[in-house]
């Protein structure tokens, strides 16, 4: 069975829907933001995070004024993919749901922490302690979309996309719904930047991201962009271009090094789930065959270039040093 | 039925305040014995309400797997199929909250106070996947997948779980849910004004909120097909699994429940079966005033002729381990033939409209159910079924 992509939506720091990457592909430039922790001897990092005021005029200020960013995140994304996709689902009880999430919504954690420190046992924020769950996303999405049929979150770290994938496969296989809305939502936050650091992974040019990225799939070919398959056990039998995901390329096998593992993660940052953000822009690639130039924070000269592919790798180095593949073909 | 069920359950595995294991777990609910401690002991807490662990338990690599890993020993004996793997693909989902968060109150007080935390803390936690880890300890080659969907988490690990074996994806999943005491969640349930002080009492019309739990609760799923290539027979399968959503609230149920009836009504559409042939429900019954309200009224109007019990007075509410706990103890009500009590249940609700079993008593039916509702509002349903 073929899943098709229907629909792609992405809030990244390059923007917000698929002409924002676009766009952002077109012009090969990142603008990451710093981050300094002076206390913690942390000065000038990098990052690349979603401007706030990108989450505002989607008309949910009011119902969304007490959501986190990473639950603003996921909803705009997975709206985004419905309009891509030119599905309105409201009220549908015949679309699964499902978001994966490496770290979940850890800055709500620390906040209720912080409330639990500051106010005592006795006095803590409810608020915070129900954002900081991980299905919270979720419920805000599910309840902006008026979305009834399952909706479940996944959370397996690096191996979060992938496994939400598999289980979107298994849902349409077997007729549990017809169509899946699937993505990732990740956040940045001092904490995690402060222990990013201290773990010292991935090169020396690293730079944490964050954003929410969705695909709007199904079994029907409609007017899919691209299809996908989430079993992908031998790559080497694959003639491929692979775009890489992950921080450490070393772990792939050495047979498909230098095809075209490029580091094209750095338009989105580093994230658990960053293989999901090259799904998209993997997608984009075969939908439009360009190769994209690689992502620089100087205006790039070099521009898009034809890409005569039928089929893409999204090769993941995992944190626990696996490494796996999903590939992207043309319909 | 008329088709040879396509789930078997070839094994159970059971670590809760109720017992460790099942012969434990069957001893107090025959007994009706409570065992509440009046305070955590794995943490400090200025708070005084009551919760319900399991007690001289490792810690290592948490709590929460250790549990897990105890009660997959013993679905997995029961099932007979650890050491003998042969070219079976076997998975394993966990449903879990606390498991997948990191929690660890220590580490942040550090990071604030400016002194240097303990990585270790952080390395521990980025190992400490439960499904991953699982799969790793079992070397299982099937897939792996942690679900987190609040407290209707260990339901929808065994719907997945089934889901994989339909879709081919495995021959044999290790489902169900784990989660062990923590401070983030006591304070936070108790800042919800969801604790109780004292014993819980579900679906009492003086219920005043829940107990906070531990443990894990798994089964072995089966292919119909790898069961019998390898001689293996079951007494009971998963007939049913629904899941449906609220899309109402970030903590509270739907009033009228019309998700959780939904979830009933598909897992019943998959078993091929109707209400009418369900003996027993064992229910969420959190003995939160708005939970047992709202999943009482469903109850009452689909099962008035069933057995009906809430078996968080003994094992207080486990989170994520609930739906993967309570799915065996259905499984067990079916094999024995008997509906555990519901115990702290003193006095029937006007609001509710029925009045739980209060008595361990024997029933005979076909059919167990159990339900589970999740923050976020994720309602799951699992059917269980007895092979004649």
């Amino acid at each position: 069975m073929t899943l098709y992509i229907q629909g792609i939506g992405i809030v990244f720091s390059g923007g917000c829907g698929i002409k924002a990457l676009e766009s952002t592909l077109e012009k090969g430039l990142i603008r990451p933001s710093s981050f300094s922790l002076p206390q913690r001897g942390i000065d000038n990092k990098k990052v690349l995070r979603v401007d706030p005021s990108l989450l505002l005029g989607y008309g949910h200020e009011k119902k969304l004024r007490r959501a986190h960013p990473i639950n603003c995140m996921a909803l705009i994304a997975a709206e985004e993919a419905l309009k891509e996709a030119n599905l309105p689902l409201t009220g549908d009880t015949d679309t699964g749901v499902l978001l994966a999430t490496g770290l979940g919504s850890h800055k709500a954690t620390f906040e209720y922490q912080d409330s639990l420190l500051t106010y005592g046992e006795k006095e803590a924020s409810p608020t915070q302690f129900s954002h900081s769950v991980h299905n919270s996303s979720m419920s805000y999405l599910t309840q902006h979309l008026n979305l009834h049929g399952p909706a479940l979150t996944i959370s397996n770290f690096c191996h979060s996309f992938e496994n939400a994938l598999l289980l979107a496969y298994a849902w349409i296989f077997q007729g549990a719904c017809s169509k899946v809305l699937l993505g990732v939502s990740e956040e940045f936050g001092d904490v995690l930047g402060y222990i990013l650091n201290g773990l010292q992974i991935g090169e020396k040019d690293f730079i944490p991201g964050e954003g929410a990225v969705f695909f709007l799939l199904s079994a029907d070919k409609g007017n899919a962009c691209c299809a996908l398959d989430p079993f992908v056990s031998s790559p080497l039998s694959l003639k491929d271009s692979v775009l890489y995901a992950g921080i450490n390329p070393g772990v792939f096998p050495s047979e498909i090094k230098g095809e075209f593992l490029t580091t094209y993660g750095k338009y989105f940052g580093w994230m658990m789930t960053q293989n999901a953000f090259m799904t998209a822009l993997g997608a984009l690639m075969l939908e439009k065959q360009k190769k994209y130039p690689l992502p620089c924070e100087q205006e790039n000269a070099d521009g898009p270039k034809s890409f005569n592919q039928k089929q893409l790798l999204i090769g993941t180095s995992h944190l626990d040093e696996s490494f796996s593949f999903i590939r992207l073909y043309t319909t | 039925m008329s088709t040879l069920p396509a789930i078997l359950i070839s094994g159970l595995g059971a670590v809760s305040a109720a017992g460790a294991g099942i012969n434990e777990t069957l001893k107090t609910f025959s007994e009706g014995k409570r065992l509440i401690s009046s305070f955590p002991s794995a943490f400090e807490t200025s708070l005084d309400c009551p919760v319900m662990e399991v007690k001289d338990f490792s810690a290592e690599p948490s709590k929460t797997i250790a549990m897990a890993k105890v009660a997959c020993e013993e679905a997995l004996v029961e099932a007979k199929s650890p050491r003998e793997k042969g070219n079976l693909k076997i998975g394993v989902v966990v449903g879990t909250t606390v498991g997948c968060m990191f929690q660890s109150l220590d580490f942040y007080k550090d990071y604030k106070k400016g002194t240097a935390p303990d990585s270790g803390v952080i390395k521990k936690y980025l190992r400490s996947d439960p499904a991953k880890w699982l799969k790793n300890h079992f070397h299982f080659e099937g897939p792996f997948l942690t679900v987190t969907t609040a407290c209707a988490s260990g339901a929808n690990a065994i719907g997945i779980g089934s889901e994989w074996i339909k879709a081919g994806l495995c021959d044999m999943v290790l489902a169900g849910g784990t989660d062990e005491l923590d401070l983030i969640p006591y304070t936070g349930f108790n800042s919800l004004m969801l604790l109780s002080k004292s014993p819980c009492k579900p679906f009492d019309k003086n219920r005043n909120g829940l107990n906070l739990g531990e443990g894990a609760g798994f089964v072995v799923l089966e292919s119909f097909k790898s069961a019998q290539a390898r001689g293996f027979k079951s007494d009971l399968f998963l007939a049913g699994y629904g899941t449906a959503t609220d899309a109402w609230h970030l903590t509270g149920p739907h009033p009228e429940g019309l998700y959780l009836e939904r979830a009933i009504h598909k897992a019943f559409q998959a078993a091929g079966i109707s209400a009418l042939e369900i003996g027993y429900v064992n229910a969420h019954g959190t003995s939160t005033p708005e939970n047992d309200k709202t999943e009482g009224k469903v109850l009452k109007k689909l099962f008035s002729h069933s057995g009906i019990s809430s078996t968080k007075g003994f094992t207080g509410h486990t989170l994520g381990a609930a739906g993967g706990l309570e799915a065996v103890f259905s499984a067990l009500a079916l094999r024995h033939e008997f509906i555990p009590p519901n115990a702290g249940f003193e006095e029937e609700d006007p609001e509710i409209g029925f009045s739980p079993v209060t008595e361990s008593r024997s029933f005979s039916g076909t059919y167990v159910l159990s339900t589970s509702l999740g923050f976020g509002g994720v309602n799951a349903a699992l059917i269980v079924g007895k092979n004649p």
